[in-house]
């Protein structure tokens, strides 16, 4: 095996986005693209499960997820859970494949900017009454988001468009309605590139730019 | 006649039994009964032979002497005679006692007891006072020289008005209201003491008795055994009746033969040997529980006779033969001779017994081994998971004594190896408690880590060749990663993960994993349910996807890497005689890898997995790979 040949295999995998299987944690989660290369990752080897109707709990999809980067932490799929379980998730709530599947992108690619979210969130209702059921003032929120996005360079974020025809649908936007918002959108999945759109993630095919042709 | 059960002796002058305050009926014991006082040979034989101070008198009827005692009614200062009672005058037996009773004014109250010149001169030494109605001891006028005195079925509270009889031999006091042995300290010539059917609590006041030959203390009160020391004259002792718990304080009683000890609550008994000559023993309905409070009886090498009926101890199985066997002068046990035959047969017992008894406490120990350290194993699996509330049953006894720091266990039942506790797994490597490696067709693993089983696993095989099923109980499998290291047994055909302690069970899906990842080991069952054909065909459909992409994104090189060195120079070898044969050049990566599948697939003999499989390794050091290839972000 010659060097230069080892290295331009290795790199043309990466522009594929297969080199993400079975690395650790820190290899996976340290660009965007290896990200979305595992998001993708994920999807094409467990999308017969979600073909078949099974519906599993945020620990068996994280220990699906660990067969393919055995430390991957179980937070991030926590996170994704309570996403589509709207922050009642107890340990063995069912959910869907592809329910899942669209959450855990978001939840993992912009684990940071979402986090960063979360903070504002809690700030702004620490002043109000009841935010969990009520929320916070959409406008509010999207003008502190607006700002964060503005301020901060170093973590990577969705459109600022989209947030602001997430926020705009209502006068009051609870956390995770927000998040599932995020989740569901057409626009955020297809900047990432991974996964094709919500409705045909269970056919065979590849999907996403990024992508050769099998 | 009177009744016997109102423990009154019968009128008759035939029947001449002892009867103690149970109204149990000793025939060998012929002492005396009312109406007579008899004396016979086999009773006394010493008394009678062997004393020649003795009257002769009483050694000239060679079986009974009679005497005639005529109860009479009697009032204070009144004089009242009746003849002798009718037709029940034996022949041979002399005529009742007359006496006359009188009272004198210095002490009222007190009877006094005269006998005219001629009662007197006809019995000298003897004066029986039976059924009197006496309520005290009279004073007896004149009567120095009386060697015998009967003061039966009376109701006197206290022993008096005696200090002037120094020459009393025979003194019956038997059924009366005597509460304390007293006022005998000048009877240093008395050789028998009746006291039987008495109030008394307490043996004292015997000191200047040292002649004393019979002891008759029988339905007392008494609670000790004390204060008979120095009666080293004494004979015969009956203490039945009593309230004794124990028998021992024997010291000094060197002539003691005969000790009846029947009915009080003894459950021990004890110095026999400072009791040289015991003959005779009887401890029926005491509370004897077993042969180790009588022990010292196996000391003794006079005893003949022993009674033990109606204690506890008889109920044991082996009871007649330990005691045959411990006591070899025995001759009678519970009124029945022994024989030579069953002399014989009880030592042959006994050593069963014993040995049966042995194995019984070994058994034992070794469950209580086990059980301890089980449960060790079991306490340091829940420590590790730290899991709280399934401590029921690792209880917080404290029993840990000896086998505080064993926590682990292996047993082989059958054909069933198993292993409790972590340290156990050494029994896998050495050859110490598995005997019959070639028996071994499951092994069984409870408490322990599946990750401390997970480097036996390639040597399983080697070591139990005929290995076909692996139970996991307890092993803290709780991710589908895990169940990759399974494929490193190469070969099963029953596997079992059991839902206690295996979180991975939850998993709805783990079965159908396992399918797949182990598909070439073809299971039968996995958790006792049998692996059909669909279940096969889904877990292909489930996961086969898993393996197409794994492949895919695997390169070459990786590829390679996965499998063993002899199939990788295969398949290596292969590749290169492919590209002679059609002189292309597999530069191309990816055609290369094509080739290298294919070769694979090829030459893969049966029962290994398939390459898309084997690249679901269980995840142990980072690969090289990705730490070089990080260095290029």
């Amino acid at each position: 095996m010659v060097p230069h040949r080892f290295l331009s295999d290795y790199f043309s995998r990466v522009s594929q986005g297969s080199h993400v299987i079975h690395q650790n944690y820190a290899y996976v989660s340290v660009t965007p693209h290896n990200r979305a290369s595992f998001v993708k990752l994920f999807w094409k080897c467990y999308r017969t499960i979600g073909n078949h109707g099974d519906m599993l709990t945020a620990k068996e999809f994280h220990a699906l997820i660990q067969l393919l980067c055995p430390d991957f932490p179980f937070h991030i799929v926590q996170s994704a859970a309570r996403i589509i379980l709207m922050d009642d998730a107890v340990s063995d709530c069912l959910m869907a494949f592809q329910d899942f599947l669209y959450a855990f992108q978001v939840q993992f690619y912009y684990s940071e900017f979402l986090g960063a979210c979360r903070e504002l969130y809690l700030s702004l209702s620490a002043g109000s009454g009841s935010p969990r059921l009520e929320g916070v003032e959409s406008g509010v929120f999207l003008d502190r988001i607006t700002d964060m996005i503005s301020n901060d360079h170093h973590h990577h974020h969705p459109s600022i468009r989209v947030v602001h025809r997430i926020l705009g649908k209502t006068q009051k936007a609870s956390f995770y309605t927000y998040l599932l918002g995020i989740a569901n959108s057409d626009t955020i999945n297809a900047s990432i590139g991974a996964l094709p759109k919500k409705g045909q993630c269970l056919e065979s095919g590849d999907g996403g730019k990024s992508s050769k042709s099998p | 006649s009177r009744s016997i059960k109102g423990n009154r002796v019968p009128v008759t002058p035939n029947q001449v039994s002892t009867y103690d305050h149970s109204g149990t009926l000793y025939p060998q014991r012929k002492v005396y009964g009312v109406g007579t006082l008899a004396f016979s040979n086999k009773s006394f034989p010493n008394f009678v032979e062997s004393r020649p101070s003795s009257r002769s008198t009483l050694n000239n009827t060679p079986t009974q002497t009679c005497i005639n005692a005529v109860p009479q009614s009697h009032t204070s200062g009144v004089v009242t005679q009746s003849g002798d009672q009718n037709g029940e005058e034996k022949s041979g037996c002399l005529p009742g006692d007359r006496v006359v009773f009188a009272e004198s004014p210095s002490a009222p109250g007190v009877p006094i007891v005269y006998r005219l010149p001629e009662e007197k001169a006809a019995n000298p030494d003897r004066l029986n006072l039976d059924r009197r109605r006496l309520t005290i001891c009279p004073i007896l006028e004149g009567e120095e020289n009386l060697r015998l005195l009967n003061f039966q079925h009376n109701s006197i509270a206290r022993i008096q008005h005696l200090s002037s009889l120094r020459r009393l031999i025979f003194l019956d006091l038997y059924d009366n209201r005597i509460e304390e042995i007293s006022g005998l300290s000048t009877l240093s010539s008395l050789r028998v003491l009746m006291l039987g059917k008495n109030r008394i609590s307490k043996i004292e006041n015997l000191n200047n008795l040292l002649k004393l030959d019979v002891l008759d203390l029988h339905g007392n009160q008494i609670k000790e055994l004390e204060n008979l020391n120095h009666l080293s004259e004494l004979r015969v002792l009956n203490l039945a009746g009593n309230q004794l718990t124990k028998a021992c304080n024997f010291l000094g009683m060197t002539s003691l033969t005969e000790l009846n000890l029947r009915r009080n609550k003894i459950q021990y008994v004890g110095e026999l040997d400072h009791l040289p000559k015991l003959l005779r023993l009887f401890l029926s309905y005491n509370d004897v529980r077993s042969f180790e409070s009588i022990r010292c009886l196996g000391a003794s090498q006079s005893l003949q006779e022993l009674a033990l009926d109606g204690n506890p101890f008889t109920a044991e199985p082996s009871y007649k033969q330990i005691v045959i066997d411990q006591l070899a002068s025995l001759r009678q046990l519970d009124l029945k001779r022994i024989t030579e035959d069953e002399r014989r047969m009880a030592s042959i017992v006994v050593r069963k017994e014993e040995e049966k008894k042995k194995e019984c406490t070994k058994a034992q120990a070794m469950k209580e081994r086990r059980r301890m350290a089980i449960q060790n194993a079991e306490k340091l699996w829940h420590e590790d998971n730290k899991v709280a509330e399934n401590l029921s049953e690792s209880n917080a006894n404290g029993k840990l004594g000896e086998f505080e720091n064993v926590s682990h266990y292996t047993e082989v039942e059958v054909d069933t190896l198993r292993l409790y506790g972590a340290p156990a797994l050494d029994g896998l490597e050495k050859n110490n408690n598995v005997h019959n490696v070639q028996s071994i067709t499951q092994i069984y693993f409870k408490f322990i880590p599946f990750d401390c089983i997970v480097p036996h696993f390639p040597k399983l095989r080697v070591r139990f060749p005929a290995l076909q099923g692996l139970t996991f109980s307890f092993s803290s499998i709780s991710s589908l990663k895990q169940l990759n290291a399974l494929s490193s047994i190469r070969r099963l055909d029953f596997l079992t993960l059991s839902p206690e302690g295996n979180p991975v069970t939850n998993f709805s899906l783990w079965k159908y994993y396992l399918l797949y990842r182990l598909s070439h080991f073809n299971l039968r069952k996995i958790n006792d349910v049998d692996v059909t054909m669909t279940d096969t065909i889904l877990a292909e459909q489930l996961f086969s996807s898993l393996g197409n992409v794994t492949l895919q994104q695997f390169d070459v090189s990786r590829l390679l890497y996965l499998l063993p060195d002899v199939r990788r120079k295969q398949v290596l070898s292969h590749c290169d005689s492919v590209e002679q044969k059609k002189n292309i050049s597999l530069k191309q990566a990816e055609e290369r890898k094509k080739a290298v599948i294919s070769a694979e697939q090829k030459n893969r003999p049966s029962g290994t997995e398939a390459l898309s499989v084997s690249a679901l390794a269980y995840p142990q050091r980072t690969r090289c790979f990705s730490l070089v290839l990080s260095l290029f972000l």
